[in-house]
């Protein structure tokens, strides 16, 4: 007689295929209740990966432009305190040397004197900071110091306008030295590289160029000046009162027009310095706004996960109930 | 007295049936748990002689089996093992190439790679800087190289398995076809071909998953089994299918050329997973892995490094190279051709000029990769330049890529894509399994239902014994009569 039943391992297949379901269900949404993010990433587009590896992309790269803007605030900062030593020395000693040029008597000429030398020497340890291993006013040669010690400077400068015979011929002599092209100071003096530094880069197609270099046009005439008024010291046109008187008035002049020039110098750093926290700041809001978008990509909302997962604990009771039942349920218990 | 003694036979032959049925329920109750058991079935029908009705006469007993649903099941669970071969090896080239969200995956590697660069451009006369920017170059060419190795070694992996599948195909058809005899005779024989017919039909459930397989039924109570493509497997003489596993397998090595196909009888067939012969199975799926999706995959990965090597070989960025020379990512050491890219992902390493481990100098990575002599150390230019090229948008020359990407964007396009498939066919898995699942429960519904068979056993208890008064009472009257 054929009839139809229902197979006993249909339902307890049934039954099982559930409880293996409604795990599975409560394993993931537990985790993640306890961590707080989706545990799959993954909708069938594949957009949410391309767009967290994106956001990852660029974080990772404006953290590094963010790190490279540090530290040209740094080094500009050093820089920009260095140079105000050198200012506030220069702005003093200046209007000092004319004084005492006009006056002319030997204290004074022998006390300005010394007092430039000393000043010459803090100066050129000024221009020759460096921050970390690397030197402030060397261009792009970084390992080594911008400009040689004051004394060689002297020294090197000494030899080349002894003989003068005349203050026109030693000024003469002293620009020459100076300001030609591969002409003393630029061979002995400034060791640093005739290149800048390199451009820093802020962000993408933004850059800070920190270019003071310490053979620019100021800080050059600034230790002309210093150098002329400490030849003196030196004992330059000793014994000839009139003369060193006239040097250091000359030196004082140049120092004055130095300090000006310094004074420019100084402002455009200060505009970079200006341009580079500006950048600072807009990286940083950048980074913030892209962290938080990645963040919302991944999180998930605690409060619905927890009613999911309540939700799947109570199903996988009812199950259970239901399954106890059905088990009691069998003919042969009935039988006798 | 006739009518007597043939009501005795009939009463017999009721006992008869009764016992012969309870030994059919209890078979299928002490077999209420096997799965793959088709409850037996035993038909009585009436019995005449010479039109005079004389008892009862069992049919055939037979196997309750829905053959349509067998059938079905069969294709699901084909299809099963199809969708799960392919989600396994999606989900394995995922977790190699790492996702996003991860540190070590290969988008991070890139976005790390560019983002020291650019640090490295506020110290470029640091040693400890350049050494960063090289560890960080030769971390992606490394996860470049490893990812690649993961798609070749589950390429040998897939034609390991083809191997032992097509073995344990010819031993199963052997099988099958021995015990593949017709069915007929007395009943001590039927049972003993009922149950051949069990075991016939679990081999063929076991081939299933690696073929797809249909039965057709003969009246001898044979069976001939042929694959929804058309191949045929079993007609008397099972088929044999033939394959040579290669040891070690390359990127360039594919199936028209030193893999090896399939072949059924000694005739090569189509191993397409979706079209060819013994499409939509296990087999087909490693056929599928092994010539297409790794395929597929080693072909990103390679446009993926061909797209970084490019970036760095471009004959403007560097110019202490000459054009044609290898850049600061090359091929194994040697410039890129443009001919020579499949397998470039395994082959990339950063130029040995920049690796003081390989006798370079670090200083290459400032000054350039031809520089015979240091040069100043606070020049940032070339770094700066490379940092540009790796965030530049450049359209990929080759892979299927639709735009323009940096290379950290190419990087995670690549990782998208790859993650897609094995959404896509995650997804037709669960369909195939749900439908797999749908189609064994209607299939165990038609088991062994105890509580039928306990009804059944109630009803021929009462048979029986009804059968047996009838004796006792044919035997009395026969008593009353010859105690005349």
């Amino acid at each position: 007689m054929t009839t139809v039943g229902f197979g006993d391992l249909a339902t307890s297949y049934r039954s099982s295929l559930q409880n293996a379901r409604i795990k599975s269900d409560i394993s993931r949404l537990s985790q993640e209740l306890a961590t707080g993010q989706k545990t799959d990433l993954k909708t069938p587009s594949g957009n949410e990966l391309v767009k967290y590896a994106s956001l990852e992309a660029s974080i990772k790269t404006l953290q590094a432009y963010s790190f490279s803007a540090t530290q040209a605030s740094l080094i500009a900062e050093t820089a920009q305190a260095s140079l105000e030593v050198v200012q506030d020395l220069t702005s003093s000693i200046g209007p000092n040397l004319i004084v005492a040029g006009n006056t002319g008597t030997e204290p004074m000429l022998t006390v300005n004197a010394a007092d430039a030398k000393s000043k010459f020497q803090s100066v050129v340890s000024a221009l020759n900071a460096r921050i970390g291993d690397r030197s402030l006013f060397a261009g792009d040669g970084v390992s080594g110091p911008a400009l040689s010690t004051a004394d060689e400077i002297l020294a090197n400068l000494s030899s080349a306008v002894a003989g003068s015979a005349s203050v026109t011929d030693l000024v003469n002599a002293v620009d020459v030295w100076f300001d030609t092209a591969g002409g003393g100071f630029e061979n002995t003096a400034y060791l640093g590289s005739t290149s800048d530094l390199s451009p820093f880069l802020l962000g993408r197609g933004e850059t800070a160029s920190l270019d003071i270099r310490a053979d620019n046009e100021g800080i050059r005439e600034t230790i002309k000046g210093y150098a002329m008024a400490a030849l003196v010291d030196e004992g330059l046109f000793a014994g000839s009162q009139n003369e060193r008187a006239q040097v250091l008035r000359l030196a004082g002049e140049r120092l004055i027009d130095a300090n000006d020039a310094l004074g420019d110098t100084r402002a455009r750093l200060g505009l970079n310095e200006a341009q580079i926290d500006q950048s600072r700041a807009r990286t940083a809001s950048e980074i913030a706004a892209l962290e938080r978008t990645r963040a919302d990509l991944v999180a998930v909302d605690p409060y619905r996960v927890a009613t999911e997962l309540q939700a799947a604990e109570t199903q996988l009771e009812m199950l259970y109930t239901v399954t106890a039942r059905l088990s009691r349920l069998s003919l042969v218990d009935f039988l006798r | 007295m006739t009518q007597l003694s043939s009501a005795l036979n009939s009463s017999l032959s009721g006992l008869a049936s009764a016992s012969r049925i309870t030994q059919t329920i209890s078979n299928n109750v002490s077999n209420a748990l096997t799965d793959g058991y088709a409850a037996r079935e035993v038909i009585p029908t009436a019995r005449s002689i010479n039109g005079v009705g004389s008892g009862v006469v069992l049919g055939e007993i037979q196997r309750r089996v829905d053959p349509v649903l067998l059938a079905e099941r069969r294709v699901a669970d084909g299809q099963l093992a199809l969708a799960s071969a392919r989600v396994d090896f999606f989900s394995d080239m995922e977790s190699a190439i790492g996702l996003p969200d991860s540190s070590g995956s290969l988008s991070s590697r890139v976005a790390n790679f560019g983002a020291s660069i650019i640090e490295a451009t506020t110290r470029p006369e640091s040693d400890a800087q350049l050494q960063t920017v090289l560890n960080a170059a030769k971390s992606v060419a490394n996860k470049l190289n490893s990812v690649s190795e993961s798609v070749q070694m589950q390429r040998m992996e897939a034609d390991a398995e083809i191997g032992r599948a097509v073995t344990f195909i010819n031993e199963t058809l052997e099988q099958i076809a021995e015990l593949n005899v017709p069915t007929r005779g007395s009943p001590s024989r039927q049972e003993a071909a009922l149950d051949r017919a069990d075991q016939r039909q679990s081999l063929i459930d076991s081939l299933s998953e690696y073929i797809p397989v249909r039965e057709m039924q003969r009246e001898n109570g044979t069976v001939m089994l042929f694959t929804p493509g058309g191949a045929i497997l079993l007609d008397g003489r099972p088929a044999t299918l033939s394959f040579s596993p290669t040891g070690v397998i390359t990127p360039e090595m594919t199936v028209s050329g030193a893999l090896s196909g399939l072949s059924i009888n000694g005739q090569p067939v189509s191993t397409d997973a979706d079209t060819g012969k013994i499409a939509g199975g296990k087999l087909a799926a490693l056929f599928d892995v092994r010539d297409v999706q790794a395929v597929g995959v080693q072909a990103s990965l390679d446009a993926v490094a061909r797209d970084l090597v490019e970036r760095f070989q471009k004959p403007s960025l560097d110019p202490t190279l000459n054009p044609g020379d290898a850049g600061l990512i090359t091929d194994g050491g040697a410039p890129f051709d443009a001919s020579n890219e499949i397998g470039l992902a395994q082959r990339v390493t950063i130029n040995a000029l920049v690796d003081p481990s390989q006798g370079g100098e670090l200083w290459r990575l400032r000054d350039g990769i031809g520089a015979a002599a240091p040069a100043s150390p606070g020049n940032s230019s070339l770094l700066s330049a490379y940092a540009t090229a790796l965030n530049a948008l450049e359209a990929p020359a080759s892979g299927s890529f639709g735009a323009t990407y940096t290379a950290a964007g190419l990087a995670g396009e690549m990782t998208a894509q790859v993650s897609t498939s094995q959404s896509s066919f995650e997804s037709a898995q669960t369909f195939a399994q749900s439908r797999a699942e749908t189609l064994i429960s209607a299939q165990r519904q038609n088991g062994v239902d105890t509580d039928q068979e306990m009804q059944r056993l109630l009803l021929v208890e009462q048979a029986y014994a009804a059968n047996a008064r009838v004796i006792s009472t044919i035997d009395d009257l026969i008593e009353l009569l010859t105690r005349i």
